[in-house]
């Protein structure tokens, strides 16, 4: 599995290191996996005690959320124990994920995401100003928090390298 | 940049598999390396060299014009 943020731990060295990566990420899956079940138990406990109000569609938001994380969750624990007890495929995994051009490419990915999410946003925001204030201010203030972590981010990065 | 990773690949017959196994890579960058359309960082032409037993400069040819030199 290529690391999806292209950040990856340069002492991967053998099979063992990377076989604590994915141990790693079996316990986050199973973390996961337990939000999911949290997310759906919240969300009928609330229902029926009305602690939380809900309207439906928010009621089945959680519910889909919480079912996708768990099956997401199942799945991706599946996948990693099979790669676990599998030297060849453990072998493969650990050049896909330490692969530099995969590392390259994903950045770049990530990169042209995080522009084109922000120029859509830039969008949102203005057609959101025409019918809500309350639009325009979440879009506005997603837009002001990214440049701001982009700033600090990149000081950050220009005395660490 | 250009390279001869192929030439010196097939001179002594090793597939791009044993390649990529032998540096740490994917089968997929050697084909895109051998393709032109990636170019390898410093350490990975180091690994390369090393192991064809050549220098960098052997196998990745710097062209001074390309890059405005």
């Amino acid at each position: 599995m290529i690391c999806i943020f292209g950040i990856t731990d340069s002492k991967i060295k053998t099979n063992d290191d990377y076989r604590k990566i994915i141990k790693k990420k079996i316990r986050a899956m199973q973390i996961l996996f337990l939000v999911g079940i949290f997310t759906i138990l919240a969300n009928i406990a609330g229902s029926l005690t009305g602690l939380i109000n809900l309207d439906s569609f928010l009621s089945g938001l959680c519910l889909g959320m919480g079912c996708g994380l768990i099956t997401a969750a199942i799945i991706k624990i599946i996948q990693y124990r099979k790669i676990l007890g599998n030297e060849e495929r453990l072998k493969e995994e650990r050049l896909k994920y330490t692969d530099e051009r995969n590392l390259a490419i994903t950045a770049k990915a990530v990169h042209s995401a995080t522009f084109s999410v922000i120029i859509l946003s830039y969008v949102a925001m203005l057609v959101g100003a025409c019918f809500n204030r309350i639009i325009f201010f979440c879009f506005w203030l997603i837009i002001m928090a990214f440049m701001l972590i982009y700033f600090i981010f990149l000081k950050y990065y220009s005395r660490k390298m | 940049m250009q390279n001869k990773i192929q030439e010196f690949r097939k001179s002594q017959k090793i597939t791009q598999s044993e390649l990529a196994d032998a540096v740490n890579v994917t089968r997929q960058t050697i084909i895109s390396l051998e393709n032109g359309r990636y170019h390898a960082s410093l350490i990975l032409a180091h690994k390369i060299a090393q192991f064809f037993n050549v220098s960098i400069e052997d196998i990745f040819l710097f062209n001074e014009e390309e890059e405005n030199i």
